[in-house]
């Protein structure tokens, strides 16, 4: 099963602004109020050559006129009302990664599309947007593929996500199906889906977009794949513009192309891609779940409304994984636990209270599902149950009351070999602390969120907004190397910063010359007077006015041109009458006084 | 009066000593070896839960004299009050410790709401860029937490948190804290919140705002230039000369300079604290009254 998630950068902008700003349960529940939800949302990215370009768009955002890479700039005269949020890579990942890991009600086998080098034609980002789901013995459990296919369909509707769905025998023909045969359609719910009328009844999500291909009518089916246009095969844009220059426009007239012939003319991928797709190759995909060793599952004799059974059996289970990480030398990076709940048949206040956040078709199916990612690889069972029972404890845990713990399924999704050695002669002191703050980061993580426990990083680039940047320590390995996307999807990291020199900074002879602490973005100086020269002679701030003492500059910083807007700062180093050392810059576009950092 | 007063101490004296080993038998005729001695065993019983013997330099040479043993001992919590949350090198102060903690291998954990530290000035002032764990809490109850977290792991060498309001419950927290894992915890704080409410810190400076004009006899004016000084008044330290005022300058190149004049002007007069003053005590009451 291949679940495509249609412009899931937007999706996840849209639901994430939906959970930031909730609509009154009321006003979202009248069908006659024709109030958007979120309205027009931009998300856009950084081009080297471009500057700030448009990543994608909703499709709100896309009615008004607004298109993937055009320049942002553009976008503030089609659509003043857009809200506009920096393109995210990583955390789109992250969260599909999280959609997938909890998407193991339906099947055990779950894993993301695995990308090429090259962009796909037909899409505009390089990054993954579908889910992939091994149903094969499945579908007699949910009564049938089409039962099976709208179950899904609800269960990504409840967390406000539109997908497509499409069942086949091969990976390359469910992507093709999933991707290709529902585009008008998925366009039209995600707009309807944006302005807030989309019904999530269960008679209205039977008309989801899905498709299956059985051998039954097999005759039928390859006419509508036959008539799929060549992007449906996962190639690059250069062999698809070269197979347009030569009429070939749908997978029916390459098929009659002589087979002899296709990789001298177009090179080995496209072959390849044909063969996956009609099922003469294996085409195998990256699971996310672990190997079968390192996956408990345990079904309850009885429900409980307990969470300290939860944890008695939690603790026997992590034991378990534990002892069999401790025999392959590796330790957990990443720990998923399923708790399947069911709802209480004896809790009167559940039958007379109707949860609407539920869909009565999957309610046999609810489960709250725990994720811990850690530091370091760790087999330590007490240290990663301290981290789940945080999670299980929390009121996000829906465990009691109506909501009764039937089953328990914990797995270890990412492990990595333990690191027992050390690197250099000298690293004695530094080894000495690892495990102790090993553990201190990822209960902290585990707390605060994983994006809000860091590490600065130093980059190279002459503006000071862009000379550092904090990076979440959890999703990241010791080495710098991502954890996530580059494990999951097998690419190597560009650039490896950490073991760089700076390039950028404060020289060593001056420590002065850039500030303690920063403001990002910059905020307007209050000057009060300014002398003959054109400098400010008199500052408020704080609060009150001081004249100031001494300036040191100007230091002309410039951005390059290939990052957009170009920026003219002339920098000062200014010192007040009463001790404050202040680092301001007269914007010469702009011709403001703006306050950049502050030496505390 | 007086004569009852003497009787009073002598007595309390030799009930202390009774009470506690000494090492050296006293002589009562001399009442300040009495009291250095007592002042030993006070600041003995109050930092027992410490590790022994460790000190963290300031980092500034002019800081540490002013110390009692040269440094802050391992497992204690500093205040730096700054009046208004005005810049006037409280963050420079800080991380100059910080470097010293940080040097066993050990990591230093920076709690800012809003992450506004430069990394690159960070890195230039010596500290280790891949030992740095920067923590944005977003609830004053996850910053009393996170702060409490960081400070009892042995691998942290130092916490620096921005916080303003603090009560003494949660005062004493992260002085236990501290304990437990032998840091050093240095809270940035505004000085008007600060100074009406009780401390449990042991060492606790005001930064008082200092600009180079006014004593520009002593700079040359390259100095003021590529020099910044700061003036700190120890408003309290255990067994350290409190009242005393440092004026010490941080060069272009980091390293820290002495103020080439007389200083602590009246800091060898002014009294020494034996112990630790109590949380609520009559002259913060009256302070607080006005």
């Amino acid at each position: 099963m291949c679940i495509w998630l249609p412009n899931w950068p937007s999706q996840r902008a849209f639901v994430a602004k939906l959970q930031a700003d909730p609509q009154p349960a009321d006003l979202a529940k009248d069908s006659d109020q024709k109030k958007e939800l979120v309205g027009p949302i931009v998300l856009y990215r950084r081009d080297p050559r471009r500057g700030n370009i448009v990543a994608t768009a909703n499709q709100m955002a896309r009615q008004a006129g607004i298109l993937p890479q055009m320049p942002l700039s553009q976008c503030g005269s089609l659509c003043p009302s857009a809200t506009v949020v920096e393109h995210d890579p990583q955390s789109d990942i992250e969260a599909l990664v999280q959609l997938a890991e909890s998407a193991q009600c339906f099947s055990p086998i779950v894993g993301l599309e695995s990308l090429d080098t090259q962009i796909w034609a037909g899409r505009s980002l390089h990054e993954p947007q579908s889910i992939y789901m091994d149903v094969t013995g499945i579908s007699p459990l949910f009564d049938g593929e089409d039962r099976l296919a709208t179950e899904v369909i609800c269960w990504f509707r409840q967390r406000k996500l539109i997908v497509t769905v499409a069942i086949a025998n091969q990976i390359g023909q469910a992507w093709a199906m999933a991707n290709y045969s529902f585009r008008t359609k998925v366009a039209q719910t995600l707009l309807q889906m944006e302005l807030g009328q989309c019904n999530d009844s269960e008679e209205n999500t039977i008309e989801q977009p899905f498709v299956a291909i059985n051998d039954e009518a097999m005759e039928q089916q390859t006419r509508s794949i036959l008539s799929l246009p060549i992007e449906a095969l996962r190639i690059d844009l250069p062999t698809t513009a070269k197979l347009h220059r030569l009429g070939i426009r749908n997978l029916a007239q390459l098929s009659e192309l002589p087979r002899a012939s296709l990789p001298s003319r177009f090179g080995p991928g496209l072959l390849r891609r044909l063969d996956q797709f009609f099922g003469r190759e294996e085409e195998p995909f990256q699971t996310i779940c672990s190997t079968p060793e390192l996956h408990v599952n345990e079904s309850f004799e009885y429900a409980t409304p307990n969470r300290e059974d939860v944890l008695s059996r939690l603790q026997l289970q992590l034991r378990l994984l534990c002892s069999r990480l401790d025999t392959l030398g590796h330790g957990a990076l990443r720990v998923v636990c399923r708790i399947s709940l069911e709802k209480n048949a004896l809790d009167v206040s559940s039958l007379l209270t109707t949860d609407t956040s539920l869909d009565p078709s999957s309610r046999h199916r609810l489960a709250s599902v725990l994720q811990v990612g850690l530091y370091i690889p760790s087999n330590d069972p007490e240290h990663v149950e301290c981290l789940l029972r945080t999670q299980l404890e929390s009121p996000a845990c829906k465990i009691g009351g109506m909501y009764w713990a039937k089953g328990l399924a914990t797995q270890i999704t990412i492990s990595a070999p333990m690191v027992w050695q050390q690197n250099s002669l000298f690293e004695v002191e530094s080894l000495k602390h690892r495990d102790s703050i090993a553990k201190l980061i990822d209960n902290l993580s585990v707390r605060l969120g994983r994006e809000n426990v860091v590490a600065p990083t130093i980059l190279n680039n002459p503006l000071p907004e862009l000379t550092y940047s904090w990076r979440p320590l959890t999703g990241w390995r010791k080495d710098g190397q991502q954890q996530e996307i580059k494990r999951k999807l097998g690419r190597a990291p560009k650039r490896d910063y950490q073991s760089e020199e700076p390039v950028i900074g404060p020289k060593k002879e001056d420590v002065w010359s850039r500030p303690t602490r920063l403001f990002s973005p910059p905020i307007a100086l209050n000057v009060t007077e300014f002398s003959k020269i054109g400098l400010p002679a008199i500052v408020r701030y704080p609060r009150a006015n001081s004249n100031v003492l001494r300036w040191t500059g100007p230091e002309r910083l410039e951005s390059g041109w290939w990052q957009g807007t170009t920026q003219q700062r002339d920098y000062y180093r200014i010192e007040l009458e009463n001790g404050v050392w202040l680092w301001c810059f007269l914007d010469q576009r702009k011709k403001g006084w703006f306050l950049h950092g502050i030496f505390d | 009066m007086l004569a009852l007063a003497d009787r009073a101490f002598r007595i309390a004296a030799l009930i202390f000593t009774s009470a506690v080993p000494m090492s050296q038998t006293l002589d009562f005729s001399k009442p300040l070896q009495i009291v250095q001695s007592l002042g030993l065993q006070i600041r003995d019983m109050e930092t027992r839960a410490r590790p022994r013997g460790i000190t963290i330099s300031s980092g500034c040479p002019a800081i540490d004299r002013v110390l009692p043993d040269g440094g802050y001992a391992s497992g204690s919590l500093v205040e730096l009050l700054a009046n208004g949350g005005q810049p006037l090198g409280s963050t420079t102060m800080a991380l100059s410790t910080a470097r010293q903690a940080c040097e066993a291998g050990k990591y230093l954990v920076l709690i800012d709401t809003p992450t506004q530290y430069y990394p690159p000035v960070l890195q230039r002032l010596g500290l280790p860029v891949d030992r740095i764990v920067g923590l944005r809490p977003k609830t004053y109850e996850d910053i009393i937490w996170v702060i409490d977290q960081s400070l009892r792991s042995s691998a942290v060498g130092c916490v620096i948190a921005s916080i303003d309001r603090l009560n003494d419950r949660t005062a004493r927290r992260f002085q236990l804290a501290a304990e437990a894992g032998g840091g050093l915890g240095i809270l940035l704080r505004d000085a008007t919140i600060a100074k009406s409410e009780p401390s449990w810190a042991d060492v606790q400076w005001s930064l008082a705002p200092y600009s180079c004009h006014r004593s520009s006899s002593q700079h040359s004016e390259m100095d003021a230039y590529s020099t910044r000084w700061f003036e700190m008044i120890l408003r309290r330290c255990h067994g350290g000369r409190s009242g005393a005022r440092v004026r010490v300058g941080m060069n272009a190149s980091g390293e820290w300079i002495d103020m080439p004049s007389k200083e602590v002007p009246y800091g060898k007069t002014s009294h020494v604290h034996l112990a630790a003053e109590l949380a609520k005590s009559t002259r913060i009451r009256r302070e607080a009254a006005g």
